[in-house]
């Protein structure tokens, strides 16, 4: 029996793991970099022990160190950082603590996805051909996609549409494959560009029970990084399913796998593909818990602890889909966002963890700060009803209707496609997200109906000083109230006693700092507002707004002279520090010049290039002389 | 009631209007802001602003409002007195109402302790009628010093023309910015120099902005733009570490009754009296008024109430006339409030003391007298609303323009005079009709109607609010239902100045 679990992650799969393991009265030990200090993961577990630098998840070594430091005779790696590393598995089982995964040879034998292709082509699994690039073939077949030998997540995997590509490609995908994984090594394959990306779920004992919890289809994926699952998948028929987990289970079987793990297909039409297997716990186990009614966390644990399956797996009921929320901003070109959270609610939660209508797994919560040392995957928000549509619906109005108070998020794509027709109609494959790119939710007709409930919420601000007066009231009046946000121009607004008078036109129910209900076109909207130091959220039936007040009186920018720099006072030249054509950066002293027996320094503006120089030591200036002109090197 | 709101917003409308739509578009075209553009961006979002004396000028030969914004706003949560010329109307120069519009708000700031915020941009006087506004005029720089030595801070936004005498307002504000490549600052332009001594220059080098920051000292921040400037004339005011010295507010609660009531009170004839209680319990937190002496003279109504957290004592005219009883009253109960240091408010609607020979002998005028008194020489602020009738006397022992109220505002109901129109016309009549008949003549009984109605109608009409607004004698019309804001806003800039001591005499009971 497993006593205590030091839980080798972070974020939402920590918490996840934490959560399963006080269910089954099993004491956690959690884990954190200096970054994650003040995390939740770290407040739920028992005890936690601080790793130190942010790359310390990935450090085996610390991490034993800690399971012995809190007494844990057990650890679960959760999916990332470690949880594929047989090397890690192995250092575990050798500190006489319990792995909470498979074997560390099965582990090896998946890790690397060239040899794995090789095993599975013995068990008979269906395969795409491998291109290795030691011999490279005479003529290859394009497109191809590369893909790195040791990693998955997306990493090191390049399309290459024609030879002239190729080279650049390789050379790039080894780059990163190497800074990911420590291995450049890269292979391609055939690219099947109308393909699903399907993936089987196991769950096999240590007595030789293999179970295939059926299909997740993961097709829904941005530069290969998918943001929505499913269970069942849409194109997969009863025959298929059974083709597929038959598949699945040769492969479990051909490396003597336990616990729980993933076997991802590539189907195209009828005909499915191996294309790797995933060693660890999925980060979108999520739905088939739902549909299956299990705990994948709990089986993997009373599977190290020896328990034996049931013989049969339960059957599926209903269909679940997760979508994955990230800190990434579509409209700066999906660059991961840091910040404060200030607030993180999804309406509607029935669950967190656990089975539920709607499950919300998320690694933060209102206040989080979140950072750029990892992954910028916020939360996974999963809805479950008896039909795919249903549960389409269910999840995009929860999504739609969350209070995201923080860094831009993807939350409008997801929404978009969750809402998507042809995704309605289970037309997905993973070129969904190259053909369609769902923009925001909210028109600019909503971005500016919000920005008019953010001014009024504004003015309608407690102030200390005659507050006890009606807001913004004039006895003469010359003009409306105006104010600007970066997202939406300027509002202007007016109290008058037959009622408000704005642009854009509305109708004032009612305005308080938080709440502004307004009549828009005979339709009466609650109009949310929350403000913090650097924006207004505005949450409302019309979509979430995140708007960037704009100063009344901004300060003037700062005229930097176009690089000539002229002598503050009268004195006389003591020193010239750069000659022409030198490099100088902002702050370097250029001339020193001695005034009233003071010696100043005369910096360079901006980084440049001296250009001109005029100063010459031991001369008389004037007030104005110019000494030098730098000139200031593109940015 | 309605219908003269209406006449009033128009009239605030062409203040608004300045010089006219094309000197408007001339002014932004130049890049600059509008006087009230430059107020509404010094301003606090949201904080209110009461715009001082809007009708200056109406009915003269100058444009209404006379080339020049004022009132009291809250600027970074301090509540200033804002003067603000409007360089559209004949560049901002001043002009005799101009002059008594300014010197009024210079007043108030005194009078208050609210610091002074000067958004300058002035042509200087209007020559042609220099003779009204030289002599005078030199009071605007002595106030402004007297100000400072007050320790109320002087500040000025100078945006432009700033010249010849204008050019003291910057000299004697304690804390001076100036907008770069647009203030100009000299006591004597180019021809000037030119005539005088002989020597070339240019504005930018006489009184431009960076020569005034870099040389003279004369601006102590230079600014690059007019959001600039208003950006940093906020901060200047924010740093003026600042506390108000009086009362602070309680915690009040709005009226039961509904302000739209307020419409229907007085009634159009002025010859029907009203109840006051109606307008106290409609202006009044909480409509709580707690009357004194309900049972002596009733005619005026006098008793307790808190207009937004300020407490105040109230005389509101019930019956117009103002008999021995109610000046003793009245007398009384200013004295009451003296000594427990509450501010008054006078609700005016009389016809003036009572005539005849009964109260004549009951010394009506002795009574009249104590109430004159005791107003004149009252030190609690007083606050004055003319919602109807102020005609003789009465207007005095109401705290009439003269008597210096702190604030006075009238409602557009309102009308005052020596006395009635058509009083005044009869006393002509019968004074005409004795004289003819003493000369033994004939009285020419067609020519004293007609001069009766021309008589009516002249004092008829220089006795209404826009006229008397125009000659500065209130600080503004104001609708009826913003009375309890305006009062408000009123109390709580009397709040800023610490309060008076009282007087060395026991209250007298009449």
């Amino acid at each position: 029996m497993i006593r205590r679990v030091l839980v080798a992650n972070r974020g939402e799969i920590a918490r996840r793991v934490i959560r399963a393991c006080d269910a089954l009265g099993i004491e956690t030990v959690a884990v954190f970099s200096h970054a994650d200090a003040g995390s939740r993961h770290v407040a739920e577990a028992g005890s936690a022990v601080g790793l130190g630098d942010v790359k310390a998840y990935t450090d085996a070594g610390k991490l034993v160190a800690a399971a012995r430091a809190a007494g844990a005779d057990a650890v679960h790696p959760g999916y990332g950082f470690l949880s594929e590393d047989a090397g890690f598995a192995r250092a575990v089982v050798e500190a006489g603590l319990t792995w909470i995964g498979p074997s560390p040879e099965a582990i090896a034998a998946m890790g690397d996805k060239i040899e794995a292709k090789a095993l599975m082509a013995a068990a008979g699994v269906p395969l795409l051909p491998t291109i290795a690039f030691e011999e490279p073939p005479a003529d290859l077949a394009y497109p191809l996609l590369l893909k790195a030998s040791a990693g998955g997540g997306g990493r090191g995997m390049r399309v290459v549409r024609s030879a002239d590509e190729l080279p650049e490609a390789l050379e790039s995908a080894g780059r990163e494959a190497a800074a990911a994984f420590g291995d450049g090594t890269v292979f391609a394959e055939p690219l099947l560009e109308q393909a699903r990306h399907v993936e089987v779920q196991i769950l096999a004992d240590t007595h030789g029970t293999v179970w295939a919890l059926g299909e997740r289809e993961c097709s829904i994926q941005r530069r290969h990084q998918k943001v929505l699952e499913e269970a069942p998948s849409p194109g997969v028929t009863p025959d298929l399913r059974r083709a597929l987990a038959e598949a699945a289970v040769n492969a479990a079987r051909a490396i003597g796998y336990t616990g729980a793990g993933t076997v991802e297909f590539l189907l195209a039409g009828d005909r499915f593909h191996f294309l790797e297997m995933n060693t660890r716990l999925q980060v979108e186990h999520p739905v088939t818990e739902a549909v299956y009614g299990v705990d994948l966390v709990r089986l993997q644990i009373e599977i190290a602890e020896g328990a034996a399956l049931p013989g049969l797996p339960p059957s599926p009921v209903g269909h679940a889909i997760e979508v994955r929320l990230y800190a990434e901003d579509p409209a700066d070109d999906w660059k991961p966002q840091s910040g404060r959270m200030h607030r993180f609610e999804v309406p509607g939660v029935e669950a967190e963890f656990g089975q539920g209508g709607l499950r919300l797994d998320s690694g933060v919560v209102s206040g989080d700060e979140i950072g750029t040392f990892y992954d910028p995957m916020l939360a996974k928000v999963i809805a479950y009803a008896p039909t795919r549509d249903a549960a389409a619906r269910r999840l995009a109005t929860a999504l739609a209707g969350a209070r995201l108070h923080g860094p831009a998020t993807n939350r409008d794509l997801l929404v978009g496609v969750l809402r998507h027709p042809e995704f309605l109609r289970g037309q997905t494959d993973t070129g969904f997200l190259t053909r369609h790119e769902p923009g925001p939710l909210t028109g600019p007709e909503s971005v500016r109906f919000s920005a008019l409930a953010a001014a009024l919420a504004q003015a309608a601000r407690p102030r200390t000083t005659l507050g006890d007066l009606p807001a913004g009231w004039r006895n003469v009046v010359s003009q409306p109230h105006r104010v600007a946000f970066a997202e939406a121009g300027e509002v202007t607004f007016l109290h008058t006693r037959d009622g408000l008078r704005s642009s854009p036109e509305a109708t004032l129910v009612s305005a308080a700092p938080d709440e502004v209900v307004l009549e828009i076109a005979g339709v009466r909207r609650v109009f949310s507002v929350a403000s913090y130091d650097d924006a207004v959220h505005v949450d409302s039936s019309l979509g979430s707004v995140r708007l960037t007040p704009l100063p009344r009186l901004p300060e003037p920018v700062v005229q930097t002279p176009p690089g000539s720099l002229p002598a503050p006072m009268p004195g006389t030249v003591l020193r010239v520090e750069v000659a022409v054509g030198d490099a100088v950066k902002p702050g370097q002293t250029v001339v020193v010049l001695e005034a009233m027996k003071m010696e100043h320094r005369i910096t360079a503006p901006a980084e440049g290039v001296v250009a001109e120089l005029t100063a010459v030591a031991g001369r008389q200036v004037d007030a104005g002389t110019p000494l030098a002109v730098i000139k200031e090197v593109e940015q | 009631m309605l219908g003269k709101i209406a006449e009033l917003a128009a009239e605030h409308a062409k203040a608004v209007e300045g010089g006219g739509q094309k000197y408007v578009d001339r002014h932004h075209a130049r890049g600059k802001l509008l006087a009230r553009e430059r107020v509404e961006l010094l301003l606090d979002p949201g904080a209110p602003f009461l715009e001082l004396s809007p009708l200056a000028a109406w009915g003269s030969d100058f444009p209404v409002g006379a080339s020049v914004v004022t009132g009291i706003g809250v600027v970074e949560g301090v509540e200033c007195v804002i003067v603000a010329n409007d360089p559209t109307v004949r560049g901002g120069a001043s002009n005799p109402w101009t002059l008594r519009k300014t010197l009024r708000a210079t007043q108030i700031a005194l009078e208050n302790r609210l610091p002074l915020v000067n958004l300058v941009e002035s042509g200087g006087a209007d020559l042609p009628t220099q003779k009204e506004i030289f002599i005078p005029g030199g009071r605007m720089f002595r106030d402004l010093t007297r100000l400072s030595a007050a320790g109320i801070p002087t500040i000025a936004l100078v945006f432009g023309n700033s010249t010849a005498g204008g050019a003291y307002v910057p000299g004697l504000s304690d804390h001076v910015v100036m907008v770069r490549e647009r203030a100009k600052v000299f006591l004597g332009g180019p021809p000037l120099v030119k005539v005088a001594t002989g020597e070339d220059a240019d504005d930018e080098s006489l009184g431009g902005a960076e020569m005034h920051a870099r040389d003279s000292g004369l601006a102590d921040y230079l600014a690059e733009s007019e959001h600039d400037a208003l950006r940093i004339g906020r901060d200047i005011v924010r740093r003026l570490n600042w506390r108000k010295l009086g009362r602070a507010a309680k915690p009040s609660r709005p009226p039961l009754l509904d302000e739209d009531g307020l419409l229907g009170i007085v009634p159009e004839d002025l010859r029907i009296p009203f109840d006051p209680r109606e307008v106290i319990r409609r202006i009044v937190d909480a409509s709580e008024f707690d009357e004194f002496k309900p049972l002596y003279g009733p005619s005026l109504v006098t008793g307790w109430a808190a207009v937004h957290g300020y407490d105040v004592g109230i005389l509101a005219n019930a019956q117009g006339v103002l008999f021995g009883q109610e000046a003793q009253k009245a007398a009384q109960f200013i004295q009451l409030a003296n000594q427990s240091r509450t501010p008054l408010l006078f609700l005016q609607n009389t016809t003036g003391y009572m005539v005849g020979k009964d109260y004549e002998r009951s010394g009506i005028i002795k009574h009249g007298s104590m109430m004159i008194n005791a107003v004149a020489n009252s030190t609690v602020p007083h606050l004055t609303v003319v919602m109807g009738a102020s005609y003789g006397a009465g207007n005095y022992g109401m705290c009439g323009r003269a008597y210096d109220p702190r604030f006075l505002f009238t409602w557009p109901s309102a009308k005052s005079a020596v006395m009635g129109p058509a009083q005044l016309a009869g006393v002509l009549s019968i004074v005409g009709r004795a004289a003819a008949e003493a000369r033994g003549q004939a009285f020419d009984e067609e020519g004293d109607a007609a001069m009766r109605a021309m008589v009516e109608a002249q004092v008829e009409a220089e006795s209404l609010p826009f006229f008397l607004s125009g000659r500065l004698y209130d600080d503004g019309v104001i609708d009826p239902r913003d009375t309890r804001t305006v009062l408000g806003l009123c109390l709580s800039a009397i709040g800023s100045a610490p309060e008076s001591p009282a007087a060395g005499f026991g209250v007298f009971r009449m």
